[in-house]
C-alpha cells in the first residue's frame, strides 16, 4: 500500500543505527554474546576484502531497494552507490503468500513483519517488525523515519560457526551525497 | 541479487494440516506452562493503530471463546516440545488431562538443511539457540518467527529441568472476526512442567 506523504521527492536513503547481540559458540563450545553495531556489521563486510578504513563505507535503509522491498545496503558514503546488500525486508505484504501489512488510515504510520534475506541463502533467514513513520513538520515537509526489531541466522562460513543476531534498527536522518 | 520467491514446499501444506491435528498423548516433560507477554498492533474503526495487549489469559480467552469455553480454568496454555512432528508448539490443553485442544502456535524449520537453516547448540548439550518459523492456523506460510533459547540444567536434587524462552517473537494475524490485520509481538518463558491432575 502506498504511504501517504512519501513521494518521489521524498528521500529514500537513511543512515541507521544498529544495536544487538550475537550468539555464537566459541572454541570451548560455550554459547558466548557479542555486541553487534553499525559499526561491527561493516567491519565484517569490510574484512574478508580487506577494507581496513571502514570510514569507505556507509550502511544505509534504502527504501524500495529491491523490487521486493527495502533493504540496509553498504554503500559508497560519498555518492551513496550500492557497493553490497546487508538484509532485504521482504514478502510482508504479499497476497499470494497470505501476509499483509498494517496502515493507518491517514497513511501516516504503517507496522509490517517481513522476512529477512541476505546473501547468504534464497530462504528467508529471520525476520523483523518494522515500524515506518511519515511526520509533516511546520514548515510542511513529511520527515521519514524507520525502525526495525529483528533477528537472523548468519550462517557458519570457514572457521567462523554459525550466530545468531537478535537487534534493533532505527533511520537517524537522510542521506545527503557529500 | 534476486531472491526469488521459494516453491511452495509441501511440507508447508503439512503443516497447515498438522496444526489442527496436533494431538500427543504423554505428559512427562514435553508440555510447559507458559507465562507470555506481547502487543498486538490493530486498526480501530476510527483508522488508527492501537496496541493490545497479549498474555496467556488474552490467548486462553480467545480459545475458549471460539470454542464456547465458559470456564478458563478449564483450559491451560502450554509449550508443547515436540507438539508436532515440525517441531515444538504452544497449545491451549485440557488443564486436568492435558489433552490438545487447539495449537496457536508452531515453531518449524528453524533446523532444516534443505533451506539453509541451523541451530546452534553448546557442546554440553544444555543450550540451544534457535531462529523458529511461527506457522499459525491462517496459512501454510510462515508469518512470522521467534528467537528460541531452550535450556537444560539440574536442580540441586540433580533432576533435570528445562526452561523454554521465546525472547522475540514477532507474527502477522490476518483479518479475521471483524478485527483488522493485527502485527504482533511478543516474548514467553515456560514457568513449570505441565502435571495432570489427579
Amino acid at each position: 500500500m502506498p504511504i501517504a506523504g512519501l513521494g518521489q521527492q521524498q528521500p529514500f536513503l537513511f543512515h541507521l543505527t544498529f544495536r544487538g547481540t550475537s550468539f555464537e559458540t566459541n572454541s570451548t563450545g560455550n554459547v558466548i554474546t557479542k555486541p553487534v553495531t553499525e559499526t561491527t556489521l561493516l567491519e565484517d563486510v569490510a574484512r574478508p576484502v580487506g577494507i581496513t578504513d571502514i570510514s569507505t563505507l556507509g550502511l544505509l535503509y534504502h527504501v524500495a531497494g529491491s523490487p521486493f522491498g527495502d533493504t540496509i545496503e553498504v554503500v559508497n558514503p560519498t555518492n551513496g552507490a550500492k557497493l553490497d546488500l546487508m538484509f532485504g525486508f521482504y514478502f510482508g505484504a504479499d497476497p499470494n503468500l497470505r501476509r499483509t501489512a498494517l496502515t493507518n488510515s491517514t497513511g501516516t504510520q504503517e507496522r509490517r513483519v517481513d522476512q529477512v534475506y541476505t546473501k547468504e541463502s534464497i530462504y528467508a533467514l529471520g525476520s523483523a517488525f518494522v515500524t515506518k513513520r511519515y511526520v509533516t513538520d511546520t514548515a510542511g515537509n513529511v520527515r521519514a523515519t524507520f525502525d526495525g526489531e529483528m533477528h537472523y541466522l548468519v550462517r557458519p562460513k570457514g572457521d567462523q560457526p554459525a550466530k545468531f543476531v537478535v537487534g534493533s534498527f532505527t533511520t537517524t536522518r537522510p542521506f545527503r551525497p557529500r | 541479487m534476486n531472491f526469488p520467491i521459494p516453491p511452495m514446499n509441501f511440507r508447508l501444506v503439512l503443516a497447515l494440516l498438522l496444526l489442527a491435528y496436533v494431538v500427543q498423548s504423554g505428559f512427562a516433560q514435553s508440555k510447559f506452562h507458559i507465562t507470555f507477554r506481547g502487543t498486538a498492533y490493530q486498526k480501530a474503526p476510527d483508522g488508527n493503530m492501537t496496541p493490545v495487549t497479549i498474555t496467556e489469559r488474552t490467548l486462553l480467552e480467545e480459545a475458549a471463546r471460539d470454542g464456547g469455553v465458559t470456564d478458563l480454568s478449564t483450559l491451560a496454555l502450554v509449550y508443547h516440545v515436540n507438539g508436532s512432528s515440525f517441531g515444538d508448539t504452544i497449545d491451549v490443553v485440557n488443564s486436568t488431562n492435558g489433552v490438545p485442544y487447539r495449537t496457536f502456535y508452531g515453531f518449524f524449520f528453524g533446523q532444516d538443511a534443505s533451506l539453509n537453516r541451523t541451530a546452534i547448540t553448546n557442546a554440553a548439550g544444555t543450550d540451544v539457540r534457535r531462529i523458529d518459523y511461527i506457522y499459525t492456523s491462517q496459512s501454510s506460510h510462515s508469518m512470522g518467527t521467534g528467537f528460541v533459547s531452550k535450556r537444560y540444567i539440574r536442580d540441586s536434587q540433580g533432576n533435570p529441568r528445562a526452561t523454554i524462552d521465546g525472547g522475540q517473537l514477532q507474527w502477522i494475524v490476518l483479518p479475521a472476526k471483524g478485527d483488522s490485520a493485527k502485527m504482533c509481538k511478543a516474548t514467553f518463558t515456560t514457568v513449570r512442567p505441565f502435571v495432570p491432575r489427579p
